[in-house]
Protein backbone atom coordinates (compact mmCIF):
# COMPACT_ATOMS: atom_id res chain seq x y z
CA UNK A 1 0.00 0.00 0.00
CA UNK A 2 2.99 2.61 0.90
CA UNK A 3 4.42 1.45 -2.46
CA UNK A 4 1.22 2.23 -4.06
CA UNK A 5 0.37 5.61 -2.93
CA UNK A 6 4.42 6.43 -2.97
CA UNK A 7 3.48 5.94 -6.80
CA UNK A 8 0.47 7.83 -6.88
CA UNK A 9 1.76 10.99 -5.61
CA UNK A 10 4.72 10.60 -7.98
CA UNK A 11 2.01 11.04 -10.55
CA UNK A 12 0.75 14.21 -8.93
CA UNK A 13 -2.28 13.17 -8.31
CA UNK A 14 -2.51 13.69 -4.35
CA UNK A 15 -3.09 16.92 -4.80
CA UNK A 16 -6.44 16.79 -5.71
CA UNK A 17 -7.52 14.19 -3.48
CA UNK A 18 -6.01 16.15 -0.61
CA UNK A 19 -8.04 19.29 -1.38
CA UNK A 20 -11.19 17.81 -2.15
CA UNK A 21 -11.20 16.67 1.53
CA UNK A 22 -10.04 19.35 2.82
CA UNK A 23 -12.82 22.31 2.08
CA UNK A 24 -14.79 21.40 5.07
CA UNK A 25 -12.33 22.84 7.65
CA UNK A 26 -9.95 25.52 5.75
CA UNK A 27 -7.63 25.92 8.99
CA UNK A 28 -6.93 22.00 9.07
CA UNK A 29 -6.52 21.99 4.94
CA UNK A 30 -4.30 24.58 5.14
CA UNK A 31 -1.96 22.50 7.07
CA UNK A 32 -2.75 19.74 5.10
CA UNK A 33 -1.81 20.99 1.87
CA UNK A 34 1.14 21.88 3.55
CA UNK A 35 2.31 18.40 4.34
CA UNK A 36 1.45 17.88 1.06
CA UNK A 37 3.98 19.67 -0.48
CA UNK A 38 5.85 19.01 1.88
CA UNK A 39 5.84 15.47 3.41
CA UNK A 40 2.43 14.06 3.14
CA UNK A 41 3.64 11.66 1.03
CA UNK A 42 2.11 7.81 2.94
CA UNK A 43 -1.63 8.16 2.97
CA UNK A 44 -4.76 10.53 2.55
CA UNK A 45 -6.28 11.97 5.03
CA UNK A 46 -9.79 13.61 5.40
CA UNK A 47 -10.14 16.96 7.33
CA UNK A 48 -13.63 16.37 7.44
CA UNK A 49 -13.84 13.80 9.86
CA UNK A 50 -9.96 13.88 11.35
CA UNK A 51 -9.28 10.42 9.92
CA UNK A 52 -7.16 8.91 7.19
CA UNK A 53 -8.92 7.24 4.64
CA UNK A 54 -6.21 5.08 4.11
CA UNK A 55 -5.15 2.81 6.14
CA UNK A 56 -1.67 3.13 7.82
CA UNK A 57 1.23 1.06 6.23
CA UNK A 58 2.59 0.46 9.83
CA UNK A 59 -0.73 -0.46 11.36
CA UNK A 60 0.87 -3.43 12.90
CA UNK A 61 2.73 -1.21 15.27
CA UNK A 62 0.45 1.39 15.90
CA UNK A 63 -2.58 -0.66 16.19
CA UNK A 64 -4.57 2.47 14.91
CA UNK A 65 -5.67 2.26 10.96
CA UNK A 66 -7.28 5.14 10.10
CA UNK A 67 -7.12 8.20 13.15
CA UNK A 68 -5.13 11.02 12.50
CA UNK A 69 -2.42 12.16 15.18
CA UNK A 70 -3.75 9.98 17.99
CA UNK A 71 -7.26 11.55 17.70
CA UNK A 72 -5.50 15.28 18.17
CA UNK A 73 -5.81 16.82 14.89
CA UNK A 74 -5.86 20.75 16.62
CA UNK A 75 -2.43 19.87 18.71
CA UNK A 76 -0.77 17.22 16.71
CA UNK A 77 0.21 16.56 13.17
CA UNK A 78 1.33 13.42 11.02
CA UNK A 79 3.53 15.29 8.16
CA UNK A 80 3.89 12.07 5.76
CA UNK A 81 1.00 9.17 7.59
CA UNK A 82 3.38 7.25 9.10
CA UNK A 83 3.99 6.60 12.77
CA UNK A 84 6.61 8.74 13.98
CA UNK A 85 7.46 6.70 16.97
CA UNK A 86 9.43 7.59 20.32
CA UNK A 87 11.33 10.47 18.05
CA UNK A 88 8.08 12.58 17.59
CA UNK A 89 10.44 15.30 18.31
CA UNK A 90 10.40 15.84 14.05
CA UNK A 91 6.61 16.46 14.52
CA UNK A 92 6.91 18.60 17.11
CA UNK A 93 9.67 20.61 15.32
CA UNK A 94 7.47 21.15 12.19
CA UNK A 95 4.57 22.36 14.61
CA UNK A 96 6.64 24.86 16.59
CA UNK A 97 7.94 26.03 13.04
CA UNK A 98 4.36 25.88 11.78
CA UNK A 99 5.84 24.29 8.39
CA UNK A 100 9.67 25.47 8.23
CA UNK A 101 11.25 22.11 9.25
CA UNK A 102 11.64 20.69 5.83
CA UNK A 103 10.99 16.75 5.55
CA UNK A 104 14.59 15.76 5.82
CA UNK A 105 13.68 16.54 9.69
CA UNK A 106 10.29 14.11 9.62
CA UNK A 107 13.05 11.54 7.97
CA UNK A 108 15.59 12.29 10.50
CA UNK A 109 13.65 10.85 12.85
CA UNK A 110 12.44 7.74 11.11
CA UNK A 111 16.51 7.19 10.67
CA UNK A 112 16.43 7.21 13.90
CA UNK A 113 13.65 5.50 14.72
CA UNK A 114 14.91 2.46 12.17
CA UNK A 115 18.28 2.49 14.08
CA UNK A 116 16.48 2.26 17.52
CA UNK A 117 17.55 -1.35 18.04
CA UNK A 118 21.36 -1.41 16.97
CA UNK A 119 21.18 1.96 19.57
CA UNK A 120 20.00 0.06 21.82
CA UNK A 121 22.19 -2.45 21.46
CA UNK A 122 25.48 -0.92 21.58
CA UNK A 123 24.42 1.14 24.39
CA UNK A 124 23.57 -1.69 26.36
CA UNK A 125 26.60 -3.29 25.45
CA UNK A 126 28.90 -0.16 26.58
CA UNK A 127 26.92 -0.16 29.57
CA UNK A 128 27.35 -3.48 30.56
CA UNK A 129 31.67 -2.92 30.00
CA UNK A 130 31.65 0.24 32.02
CA UNK A 131 29.63 -1.09 35.01
CA UNK A 132 31.63 -4.29 34.95
CA UNK A 133 34.71 -1.86 35.01
CA UNK A 134 32.37 0.56 37.42
CA UNK A 135 32.55 -2.29 40.29
CA UNK A 136 36.07 -2.70 39.95
CA UNK A 137 37.77 0.71 40.23
CA UNK A 138 36.09 4.52 40.28
CA UNK A 139 39.26 6.06 39.17
CA UNK A 140 39.10 8.43 36.29
CA UNK A 141 39.00 6.68 32.64
CA UNK A 142 39.93 9.68 30.42
CA UNK A 143 39.15 13.79 30.57
CA UNK A 144 37.63 13.23 34.47
CA UNK A 145 35.38 10.92 33.61
CA UNK A 146 35.06 7.08 35.71
CA UNK A 147 33.00 4.07 34.53
CA UNK A 148 30.61 4.55 36.36
CA UNK A 149 29.57 7.92 34.45
CA UNK A 150 30.46 6.46 31.01
CA UNK A 151 27.61 3.05 32.76
CA UNK A 152 25.82 5.61 33.71
CA UNK A 153 25.16 7.71 30.33
CA UNK A 154 24.82 4.55 28.76
CA UNK A 155 22.38 2.95 30.69
CA UNK A 156 20.56 5.66 30.53
CA UNK A 157 20.71 5.39 26.51
CA UNK A 158 19.52 2.32 26.88
CA UNK A 159 17.02 2.58 29.15
CA UNK A 160 15.19 5.52 26.63
CA UNK A 161 15.56 2.95 23.83
CA UNK A 162 14.64 0.70 25.44
CA UNK A 163 11.15 2.38 26.46
CA UNK A 164 10.95 3.74 23.05
CA UNK A 165 11.07 0.24 21.48
CA UNK A 166 8.60 -0.96 23.97
CA UNK A 167 6.42 1.88 22.80
CA UNK A 168 6.53 0.63 19.36
CA UNK A 169 5.47 -2.82 20.08
CA UNK A 170 9.31 -3.82 19.17
CA UNK A 171 10.37 -5.07 23.19
CA UNK A 172 8.31 -5.96 26.30
CA UNK A 173 7.19 -4.97 29.18
CA UNK A 174 9.63 -7.52 31.22
CA UNK A 175 12.87 -6.84 28.64
CA UNK A 176 11.76 -2.73 29.12
CA UNK A 177 11.92 -3.24 32.76
CA UNK A 178 15.03 -4.30 33.14
CA UNK A 179 16.46 -2.26 30.51
CA UNK A 180 15.30 0.73 32.86
CA UNK A 181 16.05 -0.64 35.67
CA UNK A 182 19.69 -0.74 34.93
CA UNK A 183 20.37 2.67 33.59
CA UNK A 184 18.67 4.08 36.61
CA UNK A 185 20.39 2.15 39.31
CA UNK A 186 23.95 2.90 37.52
CA UNK A 187 22.44 6.50 37.16
CA UNK A 188 21.79 6.85 41.48
CA UNK A 189 24.60 5.20 41.99
CA UNK A 190 27.38 7.51 40.08
CA UNK A 191 24.45 10.44 41.48
CA UNK A 192 25.51 8.81 45.20
CA UNK A 193 28.82 8.56 44.63
CA UNK A 194 29.19 12.79 43.70
CA UNK A 195 27.17 13.85 46.83
CA UNK A 196 29.27 11.60 48.98
CA UNK A 197 32.55 13.37 47.62
CA UNK A 198 30.73 16.82 48.08
CA UNK A 199 29.81 16.07 51.33
CA UNK A 200 32.73 14.82 52.18
CA UNK A 201 34.44 17.77 50.57
CA UNK A 202 32.22 20.24 52.79
CA UNK A 203 33.15 18.40 55.94
CA UNK A 204 36.31 18.23 55.88
CA UNK A 205 36.41 21.88 54.70
CA UNK A 206 35.19 22.72 58.15
CA UNK A 207 37.26 20.57 60.00
CA UNK A 208 39.98 21.88 58.46
CA UNK A 209 39.00 25.62 59.45
CA UNK A 210 40.03 25.12 62.73
CA UNK A 211 36.62 26.75 63.80
CA UNK A 212 35.32 25.93 67.02
CA UNK A 213 32.29 25.33 66.06
CA UNK A 214 33.86 22.96 63.07
CA UNK A 215 32.80 19.84 64.06
CA UNK A 216 29.04 20.72 64.56
CA UNK A 217 28.91 22.48 61.50
CA UNK A 218 30.84 20.16 59.72
CA UNK A 219 28.04 17.31 61.14
CA UNK A 220 25.65 20.29 59.91
CA UNK A 221 26.93 19.75 56.28
CA UNK A 222 27.03 16.49 55.99
CA UNK A 223 23.34 16.09 57.12
CA UNK A 224 22.27 19.10 54.33
CA UNK A 225 24.27 17.43 51.68
CA UNK A 226 22.44 13.67 52.25
CA UNK A 227 19.24 15.50 52.79
CA UNK A 228 20.00 17.88 49.50
CA UNK A 229 21.08 14.09 47.67
CA UNK A 230 17.67 12.26 48.65
CA UNK A 231 16.22 15.19 46.97
CA UNK A 232 17.96 15.62 43.68
CA UNK A 233 17.50 11.77 43.77
CA UNK A 234 13.94 12.22 44.41
CA UNK A 235 13.83 14.91 41.68
CA UNK A 236 15.82 13.07 39.32
CA UNK A 237 14.08 10.00 39.46
CA UNK A 238 10.50 11.87 39.09
CA UNK A 239 12.22 14.03 36.39
CA UNK A 240 13.31 10.80 34.41
CA UNK A 241 9.83 9.08 34.61
CA UNK A 242 8.37 12.51 33.20
CA UNK A 243 11.24 12.85 30.83
CA UNK A 244 10.26 9.10 29.30
CA UNK A 245 6.52 9.50 29.12
CA UNK A 246 5.61 12.72 28.37
CA UNK A 247 7.46 11.37 24.72
CA UNK A 248 3.94 9.55 24.70
CA UNK A 249 2.02 12.80 24.80
CA UNK A 250 3.01 13.76 21.04
CA UNK A 251 3.47 10.44 19.46
CA UNK A 252 1.78 11.19 16.56
CA UNK A 253 0.86 7.58 15.14
CA UNK B 1 48.61 6.74 61.43
CA UNK B 2 47.04 3.95 60.19
CA UNK B 3 48.69 0.91 58.40
CA UNK B 4 45.75 -1.27 57.63
CA UNK B 5 43.03 -0.11 54.89
CA UNK B 6 40.09 -0.09 57.01
CA UNK B 7 36.68 -1.27 55.85
CA UNK B 8 34.45 0.80 53.46
CA UNK B 9 32.03 3.06 55.08
CA UNK B 10 28.31 3.06 54.32
CA UNK B 11 27.95 5.40 51.73
CA UNK B 12 30.75 3.23 50.05
CA UNK B 13 29.01 -0.09 50.42
CA UNK B 14 25.78 1.08 49.08
CA UNK B 15 27.25 2.62 45.86
CA UNK B 16 29.24 -0.62 45.06
CA UNK B 17 25.69 -2.51 46.17
CA UNK B 18 24.03 -0.43 43.55
CA UNK B 19 26.67 -0.73 41.17
CA UNK B 20 26.72 -4.40 41.15
CA UNK B 21 22.48 -4.35 40.91
CA UNK B 22 22.94 -2.51 37.98
CA UNK B 23 25.39 -4.18 35.87
CA UNK B 24 23.50 -7.54 36.84
CA UNK B 25 20.65 -5.96 35.38
CA UNK B 26 22.57 -4.45 32.48
CA UNK B 27 24.19 -8.13 31.70
CA UNK B 28 19.93 -9.31 31.84
CA UNK B 29 18.97 -6.90 29.29
CA UNK B 30 22.11 -7.78 27.51
CA UNK B 31 21.15 -11.42 27.10
CA UNK B 32 17.35 -10.72 27.37
CA UNK B 33 17.89 -9.23 23.74
CA UNK B 34 19.11 -13.11 22.56
CA UNK B 35 22.80 -11.33 22.67
CA UNK B 36 24.43 -14.39 25.07
CA UNK B 37 27.41 -14.33 22.90
CA UNK B 38 28.08 -10.49 23.81
CA UNK B 39 28.30 -11.17 27.56
CA UNK B 40 31.71 -12.73 27.42
CA UNK B 41 33.20 -10.19 25.09
CA UNK B 42 31.71 -7.48 27.27
CA UNK B 43 33.21 -9.28 30.67
CA UNK B 44 36.49 -9.40 28.24
CA UNK B 45 36.48 -5.66 27.46
CA UNK B 46 35.47 -4.36 31.11
CA UNK B 47 38.89 -6.09 31.70
CA UNK B 48 40.53 -4.29 29.44
CA UNK B 49 38.64 -1.47 30.60
CA UNK B 50 40.05 -1.49 34.07
CA UNK B 51 43.49 -2.33 33.13
CA UNK B 52 43.41 1.13 30.73
CA UNK B 53 42.19 2.63 33.83
CA UNK B 54 44.60 1.53 35.96
CA UNK B 55 47.72 2.64 33.92
CA UNK B 56 50.36 4.79 34.84
CA UNK B 57 49.43 7.87 34.10
CA UNK B 58 52.61 10.04 34.20
CA UNK B 59 56.29 8.86 34.32
CA UNK B 60 56.69 7.66 38.18
CA UNK B 61 59.13 9.53 40.62
CA UNK B 62 62.63 8.44 40.53
CA UNK B 63 63.32 6.20 43.66
CA UNK B 64 59.37 5.29 44.85
CA UNK B 65 58.76 2.15 46.18
CA UNK B 66 55.49 2.23 44.55
CA UNK B 67 54.00 4.23 42.43
CA UNK B 68 50.53 4.03 40.69
CA UNK B 69 47.44 5.84 39.18
CA UNK B 70 45.96 7.78 41.31
CA UNK B 71 42.95 10.52 41.15
CA UNK B 72 43.69 13.52 43.54
CA UNK B 73 40.06 14.53 45.35
CA UNK B 74 39.86 17.79 46.01
CA UNK B 75 36.86 19.79 46.24
CA UNK B 76 34.39 16.96 45.25
CA UNK B 77 35.67 16.87 42.30
CA UNK B 78 38.74 13.88 40.62
CA UNK B 79 42.11 15.06 39.38
CA UNK B 80 43.63 12.13 37.00
CA UNK B 81 47.63 11.66 37.73
CA UNK B 82 50.35 9.57 39.58
CA UNK B 83 51.02 8.70 43.18
CA UNK B 84 54.66 7.70 44.15
CA UNK B 85 55.46 6.70 47.62
CA UNK B 86 59.32 6.82 47.94
CA UNK B 87 61.03 6.49 51.42
CA UNK B 88 59.95 9.70 53.34
CA UNK B 89 57.45 11.29 50.84
CA UNK B 90 54.54 11.44 48.75
CA UNK B 91 54.90 12.64 45.56
CA UNK B 92 51.84 13.15 43.32
CA UNK B 93 52.23 14.20 39.44
CA UNK B 94 49.27 15.39 37.52
CA UNK B 95 48.43 14.64 34.18
CA UNK B 96 48.81 17.50 31.83
CA UNK B 97 45.05 17.32 31.96
CA UNK B 98 44.81 18.09 35.60
CA UNK B 99 47.85 20.81 35.52
CA UNK B 100 45.75 22.66 32.72
CA UNK B 101 42.81 22.62 35.54
CA UNK B 102 45.46 24.36 37.67
CA UNK B 103 46.23 21.61 39.42
CA UNK B 104 50.29 21.02 40.55
CA UNK B 105 52.22 18.55 41.82
CA UNK B 106 52.14 17.71 45.32
CA UNK B 107 54.69 16.42 47.24
CA UNK B 108 54.30 15.57 50.78
CA UNK B 109 57.41 15.16 53.25
CA UNK B 110 56.55 12.34 55.95
CA UNK B 111 57.89 13.17 59.02
CA UNK B 112 56.71 12.34 62.45
CA UNK B 113 53.42 13.86 63.32
CA UNK B 114 52.10 13.24 60.43
CA UNK B 115 48.65 10.99 59.55
CA UNK B 116 48.22 8.53 56.97
CA UNK B 117 45.14 6.91 56.49
CA UNK B 118 44.26 4.12 54.08
CA UNK B 119 41.06 3.10 53.71
CA UNK B 120 38.28 1.45 51.18
CA UNK B 121 36.29 3.32 48.94
CA UNK B 122 33.36 2.89 46.23
CA UNK B 123 34.41 0.17 44.51
CA UNK B 124 36.65 -3.51 44.76
CA UNK B 125 39.98 -2.04 44.11
CA UNK B 126 39.77 1.51 45.38
CA UNK B 127 41.94 2.50 48.60
CA UNK B 128 41.35 5.84 49.67
CA UNK B 129 44.57 7.56 50.75
CA UNK B 130 44.61 10.26 53.16
CA UNK B 131 47.68 12.15 54.05
CA UNK B 132 48.15 14.91 56.61
CA UNK B 133 51.10 16.67 57.41
CA UNK B 134 52.32 20.11 57.87
CA UNK B 135 51.53 21.15 53.81
CA UNK B 136 48.00 20.30 54.80
CA UNK B 137 45.29 17.18 54.05
CA UNK B 138 45.71 15.49 50.54
CA UNK B 139 43.73 12.50 49.34
CA UNK B 140 44.13 10.61 46.93
CA UNK B 141 41.69 7.51 44.97
CA UNK B 142 44.66 4.86 44.07
CA UNK B 143 44.06 1.05 43.51
CA UNK B 144 44.67 -2.01 46.01
CA UNK B 145 48.21 -3.85 45.70
CA UNK B 146 50.11 -6.21 47.27
CA UNK B 147 52.87 -3.45 46.75
CA UNK B 148 51.30 -0.89 47.87
CA UNK B 149 51.19 -1.70 51.26
CA UNK B 150 54.44 -2.81 51.00
CA UNK B 151 55.70 0.71 50.12
CA UNK B 152 53.38 2.16 52.84
CA UNK B 153 55.42 -0.21 55.56
CA UNK B 154 58.46 1.25 54.54
CA UNK B 155 57.68 4.92 54.87
CA UNK B 156 59.35 6.59 57.75
CA UNK B 157 57.35 8.78 60.10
Amino acid sequence: MKTLFNKRIRQGRYTSEIDRHAWSTPSIWMRTTTFASACSINRYYDPSTGQFISVDPLVAVTGQPFAYANDNPVNAIDPNGLDCGFFSFACSAYDATAGGVTTAVVDAGHVVNAALPVIHTLANSIAVVASLCAVVTSETVIGGNTCGTIAAAAGGVTAVTGVALYAEGRENGGNTAVDVTGGALGGVSSLFEGFANSARALQEAEFDSGNLWAPVRAWAWGKFASGLSGISRFLSATAFGIGLFGEFGSNCS
Amino acid sequence: MTRNITVRTTRSWIVLFLRVLACGFLIAALILHGDLRLVPIAIALGCVLVLFVLRDRTQPSAGADWSGSADLLLKGKKFSGQLSLAKGRMIWSPTDRSHRLGVDEINVNIVAGSELKLETGPALLDVIVTVSGTAGKHRFLTHRSSSLKRAVDHLEM
